[in-house]
């Protein structure tokens, strides 16, 4: 299992470089640009209370736009760093397992002594390390750049914050690395399925205040159960987080049941 | 009564010996079957098979006849229908990861990691399955002339065939599965190759051989499996076609050749002839052939081999029959 999970870094090494310092650097943009906006706070906040609920939740769960976490929410955690997570995750989802089977690689693989499960669990974990190494450099980016404008959130909340935003996008990469463990041929039909729920839960979670009869099946959604502001002003409820890494392993379970007894294309 | 206990006697015996060649087969195939998800007919049906130490099978058929989902279902990346199969013992779908420590497979479509260097991709399996003797494999890698420096994407389609052999042979294993192997090697390396396969012969290793070059499966196997429309239609020695395959002789006389007299005989078809020369193909008894010479100045007489191709169309005719 270990020098499948090595080489699977390896063969992603540019990947992983480039999303880390891409990401990194909107991070660091974002960050880095806060003090003009802190000094213009008040002026802008009441520019932007005028605009209707329904806009203002498409932007951030919360209404104070220019304080540090609100600006933090708005301008990246909790619509911007999702999506890039979930472009990330999605992308290496859909790819993990199912570009050897469409190369005709993963045949390789299994001609050796090695056991579908175990072919499953290395590229699971391969996924996860890619993941770990973007979220840690996004957060070190952030951390770094907060400490040099003086943005004052805890250094330990902008890490949970950035490990919340990458729990829920991983929500859609387990989706979709579910979807191609499953079904032969399944990549195209993992990313849209995927993407569509990653769009639709924001969409409906956000607006679900507004637009009342969302409110229910919003429940249902891994947005629902994501509150990056509260998390940036250190009232994160854990209990949320256990509910995305429920749903998480569920996914991978599912995926290592179906991947053991499928055949391969 | 003493015919009772005598066929009684020849019973036990039989299934004994069908017992012993079930346990000595290194790959056996027991009415395995398989079905594409609602496709009305079975891509493979009720195959049995055996293939035994040191053997080399030889597996024909056409396009889509079943070769490479019997191949796929031995390596359980597809799962059977119906029946069962054993690779040295072990339960292809049970026991899969032990079989595969006693496998080498080759794929008919070569697939490897482009980015990876022949030598990076051949470190990379062996860490997957470690090598007995790691001299053998460089020892391969030689006589291949293999090109293990490039990447793997940079290499033609020769080049890569010869890393994929590599792979296939390098970790000794006693069950080799190997579809179309030749392909892409120049005259050289497949004469390199049919050597390759004689040694691991020799060290009784045994070889499942799908291919389409019927020069090459006579030159390597021992035994040849046809089959179509996923039914096994036949299974031969090579010294068993030999025998049923028509003879074809080219004859030179030094008068007028006797074609009437020829044209009499049975199971004898001339396929060409001129006023000295003829070619005839017979099959059966040669001695009415040989009499009809006798009466003859025959200049030149050659036999030419037997050729599988066509006892493959016969094969193939007499099941569309």
């Amino acid at each position: 299992m270990i020098p499948i999970l090595t080489r699977t870094l390896w063969q992603r090494r540019w990947y992983i470089l480039w999303w880390s310092v891409g990401v990194a650097a909107y991070m660091a943009l974002v960050v880095g640009v806060y003090p003009p906006f802190r000094d213009q706070a008040a002026t802008l906040n009441h520019t932007f209370s005028s605009l209707p609920q329904a806009a203002k939740s498409l932007i951030a769960d919360t209404n104070n736009f220019f304080s540090p976490e609100g600006y933090l929410s708005a301008n990246a955690y909790y619509l911007m760093l999702p999506i890039i997570f979930g472009i990330v995750c999605i992308g290496l989802g859909s790819s993990l397992l199912a570009r050897d089977e469409q190369d005709h690689t993963l045949e390789l693989l299994l001609s050796r002594p090695v056991s579908r499960g175990r072919v499953l669990v290395a590229r699971a974990l391969a996924g996860l390390c890619i993941l770990a190494v973007i979220a840690l450099s996004t957060s070190a980016a952030t951390m770094v750049l907060a400490w040099l404008v003086k943005l004052h959130i805890p250094l330990a909340w902008l890490a949970e914050a950035t490990v919340m935003s990458a729990g829920l996008a991983l929500i859609f990469g387990a989706l979709a690395f579910m979807f191609t463990a499953l079904g032969r041929g399944a990549r195209a039909a993992s990313v849209g399925i995927a993407t569509l729920l990653l769009f639709a839960s924001y969409l409906f979670t956000s607006l679900s205040g507004t637009v009342h009869w969302l409110s229910w099946p919003a429940k249902l959604l891994p947005y629902n159960y994501y509150h990056p502001t509260d998390v940036l002003a250190g009232k994160g409820n854990w209990n949320e987080a256990i509910i995305i890494l429920v749903v998480v392993i569920l996914f991978g379970a599912v995926s290592y049941i179906g991947f053991r007894r499928r055949d391969i294309s | 009564m003493t015919q009772a206990l005598y066929g009684w006697v020849n019973l036990r015996l039989l299934c004994n010996r069908l017992i012993m060649n079930t346990a000595n087969a290194m790959i056996a195939l027991d009415k395995l079957s398989k079905r594409y998800g609602r496709a009305p007919q079975l891509a493979l049906n009720k195959v049995s098979l055996q293939v035994h130490e040191g053997e080399v099978y030889g597996f024909l058929g056409a396009n889509g006849a079943g070769k490479s989902t019997t191949i796929r279902t031995l390596l359980n990346f597809i799962q059977p229908t119906g029946g069962s199969a054993t690779i040295m013992g072990h339960d292809i779908v049970q026991d899969t990861v032990v079989v595969k420590r006693h496998v080498g497979y080759l794929a008919g479509e070569v697939a490897l990691y482009g980015n990876m260097t022949g030598k990076q991709f051949l470190d990379y399996m062996a860490e997957l399955q470690p090598l007995k003797h790691k001299d053998y494999a460089e020892g391969l890698a030689r006589r291949f002339d293999a090109n293990l420096q490039a990447p793997i994407k940079e290499l033609s389609k020769g080049n890569r065939q010869k890393i994929a052999l590599i792979q296939a042979f390098m970790h000794e294993p006693g069950v080799l599965i190997l579809d179309e192997p030749t392909s892409g090697l120049d005259p050289l390396m497949q004469e390199e190759f049919f050597k390759l396969v004689n040694e691991t012969r020799e060290r009784k290793a045994c070889m499942f051989i799908s291919s389409h070059n019927f020069s090459e499966v006579q030159r390597m196997c021992d035994r040849i499996g046809f089959i179509r429309e996923g039914k096994l239609v036949a299974e031969q020695t090579l010294a068993d076609l030999a025998d049923q395959a028509s003879h074809t002789f080219k004859i030179t006389f030094h008068d007028a050749a006797p074609l009437a007299d020829l044209k009499k005989l049975d199971s004898a078809k001339i396929t060409a002839h001129s006023e000295h020369h003829l070619t005839i193909s017979i099959r059966g008894e040669l001695q009415p052939l040989f009499a009809i010479l006798a009466r003859h100045r025959v200049l030149q007489f050659e036999q030419q081999e037997v050729n599988l191709e066509q006892q493959f169309l016969r094969f193939y005719r007499k099941a569309a029959k």
